[in-house]
């Protein structure tokens, strides 16, 4: 006998409705985006990026019942285009109705200034439990929870700050005392290892949910430390978690890959835009530091010698490298350039199209270095032959994921 | 010797292999024809097979609940996906209601599992009665939460997928191929991928040598590979940044036929075989490795191990390592240098895990005009960015002059790099800041989108070297204004724009005027940026 019959009565004769009652709060977790704002568009089906982040947390809301949370790290660096893009992300986060953002170590480093900046442009979500002052939420109140956010060494995030901090014991020890007064479920937002977040699971069993520090995947099943949930959406943002929060129970654990199924949202689609307009109009590439090196002969000369290699690399996804970064928007992308023409960190490196046309996408000196010399004395100068480690210069975990060196290699052996 | 030749001689043959990536569904129902054949109940094998997979098959497409106008969209949207199959496989399919093997309806929303926040976008029943459909397929005319209407890519998708399953193939989590199954309201078509297309083929092989088998009355030894694998999961423990880590598993096939095992990572920075048959009683070492070089800090990654043993056919192998950097360049002062006009030097330190291969060999500055000159160097150090504190380290000194020569105030990027004899790391580098005079953090006042609703936003102006007064801040554009408050030393005002959210649509382009009586930076010119939607 087939099941199906059965449950699809079992929901009742009306088939339009889907499960969501009022006393059902969904969990949508997010973190330690490092920077990774877009997937690269190099290689695909790529993971992540804020536009589908923001789609996926919007189809995977309960309207009015659902709190989104992110553990912070937005971005790794802090030059000026970390700079735009935690700008970018806390605007669109902020658009988007995430309830905390954590002030993780690394948007600390960014200084005050832009803590403030961000904090406004996420319309005012930051929240940094242990530091002294009030210059960000020291808790949210969301649904039927209390969100509290840390970093497992404070003076990480206060000192950049210049602000003063508590203990993490003695934050918790407050604030988880606060939450079970006012009967709300106790989350904590932890920029910290594992290990740690256990470790404050069993010193502060009331906590209901821990999110650490994400690194690589996120688990497949959720961890337990008595009743507190710990959990992680691994680093780079390329998945978010969803959960489920009903009877004073999570339930519905599940890791959502944001891969291409998940449109773009519009509103963070332009804010992207916005942010490579501006990479743009600071003129971000021209501002590039770069080294002095010898010069390059460019990939035309290499082909008055080696025809044949040059005619099979024009047929080559390299030979057409730049066109990819064109599609995508990044043309003008400092992040993105080094990996699609030769020698950008250079002066004597790709500066443009127009006005060094031989060093445009991805040509023989990428992988084999300079060839002036071995141009000047073929016979005697070689250049070294390349292997795995060149490519993955460029094609690394989170450009190129699925890279496997002997397949890519059969692409443009010569 | 003779008399086992002769038992061997009359040992019956064993059934074909089925390949790794079969379904549960299908090794199931070819092992049933297995034991029965191996019984020399050539009924009950026939009875059986027709669990297996058809080379004519007949689909019920029962649309009845579809809007009149989606009808043809949809047919043609499903043939797309039919078509793909027939070419892989071979079968024949037409359309009749009349004992269908597959059966596609829809309804309009599914219900969602208990473990799910999503409606199901499809659900198939499998069935063992003579009198029904052996698949029965349900689609959710709407999918997603909140549930809109279903996209036709994903009629492509489920049709695909759906003929897959029937077909004997186990679905993947990618959406993005044939065998992808998601929810959601995925709006590309699934392509199908190499792997899938030769599967297939595969499956329909080892269904026709079973019927051939049952019409030739053929006895067959049931094929039941069974897979062991040691360890279950692989903590790498804590290495230095670098080389690729190896690490083994053990795959061994306790069963009485050949094992096929495809091996499937999560990341291109982990290489390991990807296909290996196995035989009965034999053991494969697989020889894997995670490359270090690309990420450090704790790492979780997947090798997923897929196979042809019936019970246990995708076993998950977690991988969990923890990648020590190889180098570090630490800045005991911060990494922003406040830069007077004659020039200023600074201490950075390159500080090498034990183990690294890093040898300088020259430091270069790029962004500024300065010298960089080195010294080996043993000492105390915290590393706050990686949560360390204060510990003895080794490495190398760097001292760093910089001239001074900053064309206006302000803050600049400086990059320090280091050329070395390392294979895998022939240069490494590290940025910092140098700051002079008064400036505004961040650089501009940026309010992203705004509209009708008045909002606060700030900025940061600092002169660290020395104390200053704001006197007066002003703009061009009439929407927004002021208020600045100290720090208790006067080196640091905080500005709080305050937007009235009257400005009209359109791109912002105005200027904020910070005035000081700092006689050499009387005006500090801060650009706003906005668009009011």
């Amino acid at each position: 006998m087939r099941l199906w019959p059965l449950a699809i009565a079992a929901c009742g004769a009306a088939m339009g409705f889907w499960r969501g009652p009022s006393d059902v709060q969904v969990l949508i977790l997010s973190g330690d985006t490092n920077g990774n704002l877009a997937p690269c568009g190099c290689t695909k089906p790529m993971s992540g990026g804020i536009k589908r982040r923001v789609r996926a947390a919007k189809q995977l809301s309960l309207s009015g019942h659902t709190t989104l949370l992110d553990n912070g790290n937005l971005v790794a660096g802090t030059g000026r285009q970390d700079q735009l893009k935690a700008q970018t992300m806390a605007e669109a986060l902020g658009a988007a109705g995430w309830n905390a953002i954590n002030v993780g170590p690394a948007d600390a480093r960014l200084g005050l200034g832009l803590l403030l900046s961000l904090h406004s442009l996420s319309q005012n979500k930051f929240v940094s439990s242990a530091l002294r002052s009030s210059e960000v939420n020291q808790y949210v109140v969301s649904g039927p929870f209390m969100v509290l956010a840390l970093s497992s060494s404070p003076q990480q995030v206060a000192a950049p700050l210049g602000q003063r901090t508590r203990s993490v014991a003695e934050t918790l020890q407050d604030l988880v005392g606060q939450s079970e007064q006012a009967d709300l479920a106790p989350i904590l937002l932890l920029q910290g290892s594992q290990e740690e977040a256990r470790s404050l699971a069993t010193q502060f069993p009331a906590l209901r949910l821990v999110q650490y520090r994400g690194a690589g995947i996120a688990p497949a099943e959720p961890e337990f430390v008595g009743n507190t949930l710990l959990v992680t959406p691994g680093s780079d943002g390329k998945n978010i978690l969803r959960l489920e929060y009903a009877d004073g129970k999570f339930r519905g654990y599940s890791v959502v890959n944001l891969g291409p199924q998940f449109e773009d949202d519009p509103q963070a689609a332009r804010q992207y835009k916005s942010y490579l307009n501006r990479v743009s109009e600071e003129r971000l590439l021209e501002n590039l530091a770069r080294t002095q090196t010898v010069a390059y002969a460019g990939t035309q000369s290499c082909g008055s010698c080696h025809s044949k290699t040059l005619a099979q690399w024009s047929h080559t996804e390299h030979a057409h490298a730049l066109k990819t970064l064109d599609r995508e928007g990044h043309a003008r992308d400092p992040e993105c350039l080094p990996c699609h023409v030769v020698g950008l960190q250079s002066t004597k490196g790709f500066v443009s199209r127009k006005e060094t046309p031989r060093l445009a996408n991805v040509g023989c000196e990428s992988c084999h270095g300079s060839s002036v010399a071995h141009s000047k004395n073929p016979w005697k100068i070689h250049l070294p032959k390349v292997g795995e480690s060149t490519c993955q210069s460029c094609h690394t975990v989170n450009t190129s994921p699925g890279f496997n060196f002997q397949t890519y290699w059969a692409r443009i052996k010569h | 010797m003779l008399a086992s030749l002769l038992l061997l001689a009359q040992a019956p043959a064993l059934g074909p292999v089925i390949p790794a990536g079969a379904s549960t569904t299908y090794m199931a129902a070819a092992l049933a024809v297995e034991d029965r054949l191996h019984a020399k109940d050539f009924t009950g094998a026939e009875k059986a097979s027709k669990l297996l997979p058809k080379k004519e098959i007949v689909i019920q497409w029962d649309d009845s609940k579809v809007p009149q106008a989606q009808r043809g969209e949809f047919a043609a949207s499903r043939d797309k996906a039919l078509d793909r199959w027939k070419g892989f496989t071979g079968a024949t399919i037409t359309f009749g209601t009349k004992s269908p093997d597959v059966k596609f309806s829809f309804e309009q929303v599914l219900p969602t599992p208990p473990d799910s926040g999503l409606p199901s976008g499809s659900a198939l029943f499998w069935s063992e009665a003579a009198n029904e459909p052996r698949l029965e397929v349900v689609m959710g005319l709407k999918r997603g939460l909140p549930p809109e209407p279903i996209a036709l890519q994903n009629i492509h998708n489920e049709v695909a997928h759906a003929m897959g399953s029937y077909f004997g193939l186990e679905s993947s989590p990618s959406p993005s191929q044939f065998m992808g199954k998601t929810d959601l309201n995925y709006t590309e078509e699934s392509q199908p991928t190499v792997m899938e297309i030769a599967l297939a083929k595969n499956l329909t092989g080892v269904t026709q040598t079973l019927r051939d088998a049952i019409h030739s009355k053929t006895v067959l030894l049931p094929t039941r590979p069974k897979l062991f694998i040691e360890p279950k999961s692989i903590n790498l423990g804590t290495v230095l940044q670098g080389d690729p880590e190896p690490f083994q598993v053990q795959i061994g096939n306790n069963g009485n036929a050949p094992l096929a095992v495809n091996f499937t990572p999560d990341c291109g920075c982990i290489t390991s075989a990807r296909t290996q048959v196995i035989q009965p009683g034999a053991t494969f070492v697989l020889d894997g490795s995670y490359d270090t070089m690309l990420t450090t800090g704790e790492i979780r990654h997947r090798l997923t191990v897929t196979s042809n043993d019936p019970e246990n056919n995708v076993v998950p192998i977690p991988i969990a390592v923890h990648v020590k950097p190889t180098y570090r360049f630490l800045l005991p002062k911060g990494d922003i240098v406040l830069l007077p006009e004659e020039g200023t030097s600074l201490d950075a330190y390159l500080v090498l895990s034990e183990g690294s291969d890093i040898v300088p060999q020259s430091f270069e500055l790029a962004g500024m005009e300065g010298k960089a000159t080195f010294v080996p160097w043993k000492g105390k150090l915290a590393d706050p960015a990686m949560n360390e504190p204060e510990a003895d380290r080794a490495g190398y000194k760097v001292t760093i002059k910089l001239d001074g020569k900053m064309p206006v105030p302000g803050r600049a990027p400086i990059t320090l790099w280091a050329n070395t004899s390392s294979k895998r790391f022939p240069t490494v580098q590290t940025n910092f800041f140098v700051q002079r005079g008064i400036v505004a953090l961040p650089m501009d006042l940026y309010m992203g989108d705004i509209g009708a609703t008045p909002r606060k936003f700030s900025f940061i102006v600092s002169g660290p070297s020395k104390s200053f007064k704001v006197t007066k801040v002003t703009t061009d554009w009439p929407h927004v204004t002021f208020e600045t408050y100290p720090n208790s030393e006067e080196t640091e005002y905080r500005v709080i724009a305050s937007y009235d959210g009257k400005a009209p649509k359109g791109p912002v382009t105005g200027t904020v005027w910070v005035e000081t009586d700092d006689p050499k930076q009387p005006k500090i010119r801060v650009p706003i940026k906005a668009t009011v939607r």
